[in-house]
């Protein structure tokens, strides 16, 4: 026995394919989609995280260890005693920090202001740069920068040119005096939207003249430890891939999401495959009986519908992978925008063809494919020889599996609740545990389907005559189809519904919170970024019509094995109201973040670090290492990454920092916001520091806007996952549409007249779309539920509530229901067509 | 009454055109009924079809009770055939997702006959044919000869007046087909129903008032 087809059943079944070219592109196309959203999402995340790492190894170059600096920066003197006294090399100095290019679309920059001496053991590609720069050429006026030649070319700038960056509320010029083209893809990439400076000249361009940012070292182990001993206060020795990792690793859960939804859009694919692969099956009982009786094995037959399958696979797969990689470049941008805007500056240009992603994709595709075609390909051998089994019994032989359904179904849906609920912090499990409840649900469908049907039978009846009983009994007599799209499409929707009112009720969350934070009318940052000026802070609060103003300063802490966001606030008891509680005590714990030095920490950061009000944090202060009680957990979506709110007090009396980054300030009463702001942009435009003036308004819709964005991902993936669906739905009802062209000829021969024979297929899709939307309704919100309770607070930290919108449930129906009644469209254009004699030909 | 005047009808077949019946004239008298044999391929099925409306001819002219059929749009057609003719075929007539009651309500449904009386009238059909305890029954619980006379019953329970019937018995056993045939005796007998019956039997043929070979002069 073999599974190899002869030439000539393969040929039989080649010219089956062809025949049904419908039902075959519409397979190619399930399969092809489905393997493109998972390539697609693959590519993507490799391809920032590439991105990053390149970036990563690029800035970091050789460098074993860094010393990484507090707030207060390093004293240069420090280095140079560590260069000198200690003999620490090779070593090298940074200074670096992020400006704005104005007229770019306010891009940022990275500027690296370094020692090019001190770069040739470090970052031997820098050192580079002296080769051809005159050391002069950094230091003269205007400072000389160093950019890709690449990146130059981007923004319109050649050698010689002057570029205008902003940072500190002040524009500057910087001379280009060279383009690098290194050979390294390495470097290529990893210094995109770098300009590298002298270090003095960076130190003067981002406020922190004498200071260093950190010092990268080649060490061993011993002189590590030597430089160990020198630390001074505030700064603290990282080991240097270690540093990039636990950042990129901030990320991984965001990817582990994309990839769970992606996978999603596999499995909606795999139930098209099967439905294919099934009626291809079914609507060839007649002949395969035949080829029985005329001596062809059940081996034979199998390999033949897996041949298929395999076919169908491997042209859908490919399609899949071309697909995927060109949907991959869209999908990169996004990513990368997410990733700027819940995590780091990430600059990725272009995707990167790992070929695991690839390989991956494909054979995930015809992999998927194969399975899905094993339950068909084994009914293709229990067809008895000579059997020309009629539908009916067909049909009856599936109902038998109904209960066997409903049982694995509850008991999915059971193991998958368990699994979402059984895990403490992973996110694997709880994947699963959705995946589990996803495909219980989907097995529950077709049972569900049945009863319904059944029971509708004769209120349709009543309602509308045989063509209301014939439409609710042709749902469940051709179960075998019905219920295999109706599952596709429930599956399908219910993930639009879930993930829609997950986003929904975190857009809700989100600007509630919002509301509940901006508590300051207008609000004062430095254009550019970096700290204000002490006095147009002065000038600023002198403004007539100010009430209070709230001083905030953002910075980075080395806290224990990772560093951590810093927010210090100066908040006059008047605007106490800015933080919402999550755990802790209002009273007291405002009474210990005033007096008794303790911290809050964001619900984010909390899960992270799992900390608890009563907790401690460890801190590398100014003046050493120091632990502050958490006197609070508070809501805070601004960053998944979380943050420690310091009282300014507690802050300036640890470390020797007194800049202020941004004002939040309070109209006095009866003072118009609008008025004050007015004023203060007066004010401010006597000093030479440029400032950014935004009402509570502005900051909320500009903070929605980035919510949205960053959602922008989840609503492709989402739109994907329904074009998998609608697909599937389309192939699966279209199939019995073809299936049961001569039942309709019957009819057409009887008088029934196309139109309304179009309108007896239409009801019967709208009623198979209308009852998966209805059963996508629970599934969905069960999803939504299990995103929210469980997925998002583990990915990110955040808690929220579940809102539920009924417009988004009532457009998840709508959506069901129109692709069940577009997948009858062509069927309907077919019947009113032919003639009836011509469909009444074939047997 | 039928009447067929100078009907073409072709298929093409890849290049060429396979023309069936060429320039074919025949009438059926009303209430006559008539057996139409000739060997397989000569267009019976085809001719059937075209009296049926359900196809179009190429060329000529095809008249039932008085209403010209080739004048017609397909639509309207279709509304004559489903007031005035009934159809048998000779397997699959009946709609799988209907009870057999269900089934023989359909034609007066659609003509708008399904009152008490056109119920009375099924339910007599349905004892006419023997099969009055199976009325809840699904068709593909039913044998074939079963079938059959539902078919039957429910190409009739409207009252057309025209029977079109294509090999009714061609998958029955002789007896069975014997009781389909006596029952359509019975069922439209008395010149109320014009019947054209298609048959390869001869003991068939001969029950009916007229044989038209199709084929031996050039039709
Ligand atoms: N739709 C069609 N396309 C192509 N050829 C057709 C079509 N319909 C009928 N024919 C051809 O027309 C001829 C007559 O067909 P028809 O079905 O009328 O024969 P018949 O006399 O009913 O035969 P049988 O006794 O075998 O049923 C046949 O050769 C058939 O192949
Ligand atoms: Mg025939």
């Amino acid at each position: 026995m073999t599974l190899l087809p002869r030439p000539l059943l393969a040929r039989a079944s080649l010219r089956y394919l062809l025949g049904h070219p419908w039902q075959l592109g519409l397979a190619l196309l399930g399969v092809a989609l489905g393997v493109a959203v998972v390539v697609a999402v693959d590519l993507a995340n490799q391809s920032a995280s590439r991105g990053f790492s390149l970036s990563a190894e690029a800035l970091t170059g050789r460098a074993t260890h860094q010393v990484v600096a507090g707030p207060e920066g390093l004293p240069e003197e420090w280095y140079v005693r560590l260069r000198t006294e200690a003999g620490i090399r090779p070593s090298a100095p940074v200074v670096e920090g992020f400006v704005r290019l104005p007229g770019h679309g306010d891009r940022t920059l990275r500027i690296l202001g370094v020692d090019v001496f001190a770069e040739a053991g470090v970052r031997p590609a820098l050192g580079a740069v002296s080769a051809t720069v005159e050391p002069a050429d950094l230091l003269a006026r205007p400072r000389g920068a160093v950019l890709l030649a690449s990146d130059l070319e981007r923004l319109g700038r050649a050698v010689g040119d002057t570029l205008t960056v902003r940072h500190g509320g002040r524009d500057h010029a910087l001379r280009i005096v060279a383009g690098l083209r290194p050979e390294r893809e390495l470097e290529a990439v990893g210094l995109r939207d770098v300009a590298i400076m002298d270090i003095a000249a960076a130190q003067e361009l981002l406020g922190r003249v004498g200071r260093l940012d950190r010092v990268d070292l080649v060490a061993d182990a011993a002189t590590a430890d030597r430089v160990a001993d020198r630390i001074p206060d505030g700064a603290r020795l990282v080991v240097a891939d270690r540093r990039a990792e636990t950042l990129e690793q901030m990320t991984d859960a965001f990817r582990l999401n994309l990839q769970a939804f992606s996978l999603l859009a596999l499995v909606v694919g795999a139930f098209l495959i099967y439905n294919t692969m099934t009626f291809s099956v079914v609507q060839r009982r007649r002949l395969m009986g035949l080829l029985r009786a005329t001596g062809t094995t059940r081996g034979e037959l199998l390999g033949v519908v897996l041949g298929e399958a395999v076919v169908i696979g491997v042209l859908g797969t490919a399609a899949g992978v071309a697909l995927g990689v060109a949907l991959a470049t869209v999908l990169v941008d996004l990513v990368t925008r997410t990733i700027n805007d819940l995590y780091f500056v990430l600059a990725v240009r272009e995707l990167t063809l790992t070929p695991g992603s690839l390989l991956r994709g494909a054979a995930l595709g015809i992999g998927m494919t194969v399975v899905a075609a094993l339950a068909p390909a084994r009914e293709a051998t229990t067809v008895p020889p000579r059997a020309a089994l009629s539908r009916s019994v067909l049909e009856r032989a599936h109902r038998r599996w109904l209960p066997g359904l409903v049982l694995a179904g509850v008991a999915l849906l059971a193991a998958g609740g368990l699994l979402l609920v059984a895990s403490e912090r992973s996110l694997v499990v709880p994947f699963a545990g959705l995946f589990g409840v996803i495909l219980g649900g989907a097995l529950l469908v077709p049972p569900g389907l049945w009863l319904v049907t059944r029971g509708l039978a004769p209120v349709l009846g009543a309602a509308a005559g045989f063509t209301g009983r014939m439409t609710a009994r042709g749902v469940a007599a051709s179960l075998s189809r019905t219920g295999v799209a109706a599952s596709a499409l429930a599956v399908a929707v219910s993930a639009v519904i879930g993930v829609g009112v997950m986003v929904d009720s975190f857009r809700t969350t989100f600007a509630e919170w919002l509301d509940a934070t901006l508590h300051a009318d207008v609000y004062v940052s430095v254009a550019g970024g970096g700290p204000m000026d002490a006095e147009q802070r002065r000038r600023l609060l002198a403004v007539s019509g100010v009430a209070t103003a709230t001083r905030s300063r953002f910075v980075r802490v080395g806290a224990g094995d990772h560093e951590a966001r810093l927010r210090v606030f100066a908040v006059p008891p008047a605007a106490e109201d800015g933080f919402s509680f999550r755990t802790g005590n209002p009273e007291t714990a405002w009474r210990a973040y005033r007096q008794d030095g303790a911290v809050f920490v964001t619900e984010p950061y909390a899960w992270h670090q799992e900390l608890e009000v009563g907790d401690r944090v460890t801190l590398n202060t100014g003046s050493g290492t120091a632990t502050f009680p958490v006197a609070a957990v508070v809501y805070d979506y601004g960053t998944s990454e979380g943050a420690i709110i310091m009282a300014r007090r507690t802050y300036t009396r640890y470390w020797d920092d007194n800049a202020v980054d941004s004002l939040g300030i309070r109209a006095a009463d009866g003072v118009d916001p609008e008025r004050l702001q007015e004023r203060l942009r007066q004010a401010a435009a006597a000093g030479g520091q440029q400032l950014a003036f935004r009402a509570d308004h502005e900051i909320r819709a500009r903070s929605l806007a980035v919510f949205d964005r960053t959602f922008t991902i989840t609503e492709v993936l989402r739109l994907l996952a329904i074009l998998v669906a609608v697909t599937g739905v389309l192939s699966a009802l279209l199939a019995l549409a073809l299936e049961r062209a001569r039942e309709y000829a019957v009819l057409r021969a009887g008088g029934m007249t196309a139109r309304e024979l179009g309108g007896l297929v239409t009801a019967q899709n709208a009623l198979v779309g209308l009852l998966s939307g209805l059963f996508a309704v629970p599934l969905g919100l069960a999803l939504a539920g299990g995103l929210i309770g469980v997925i998002n607070r583990r990915s990110f930290g955040w808690s929220m509530d579940l809102a539920v919108d009924p417009w988004i449930l009532l457009q998840a129906v709508a959506l069901s229901v129109a692709a069940a009644v577009a997948a009858g469209i062509y069927p309907a254009w077919r019947l009113a067509r032919t003639e009836p004699a011509l469909a009444l030909r074939e047997e | 009454m039928i009447v067929l005047d100078g009907v073409s009808r072709a298929f093409r077949e890849g290049e060429h055109a396979r023309v069936v019946l060429d320039r074919f004239s025949g009438s059926v008298a009303g209430g006559e009924r008539l057996a139409l044999v000739g060997r397989s391929g000569v267009g019976k099925s085809t001719l059937l079809n075209l009296i049926g409306g359900m196809d179009r001819p190429d060329a000529g002219r095809i008249t039932v009770s008085d209403t010209e059929l080739t004048a017609l749009s397909e639509r309207d057609r279709t509304l004559f055939r489903r007031y005035h003719i009934g159809f048998v075929f000779q397997f699959f007539n009946l709609i799988p997702t209907l009870t057999v009651a269900e089934n023989l309500h359909m034609p007066l449904e659609m003509t708008g006959g399904l009152t008490p009386a056109g119920r009375r009238r099924a339910q007599e059909l349905l004892e006419r044919v023997g099969l009055a305890d199976r009325r809840d029954a699904f068709p593909d619980t039913l044998s074939g000869g079963e079938q059959q006379r539902i078919a039957l019953a429910r190409a009739l329970v409207h009252r057309p007046g025209v029977l079109l019937a294509d090999e009714p018995t061609g998958t029955l056993d002789t007896a069975t087909a014997e009781e389909v045939l006596t029952l359509l005796d019975e069922l439209t007998g008395g010149g109320r129903v014009t019947v054209v019956l298609v048959t390869h039997s001869p003991e068939v043929a001969s029950r009916m008032d007229r044989v038209l070979r199709l084929g031996s002069d050039g039709g």
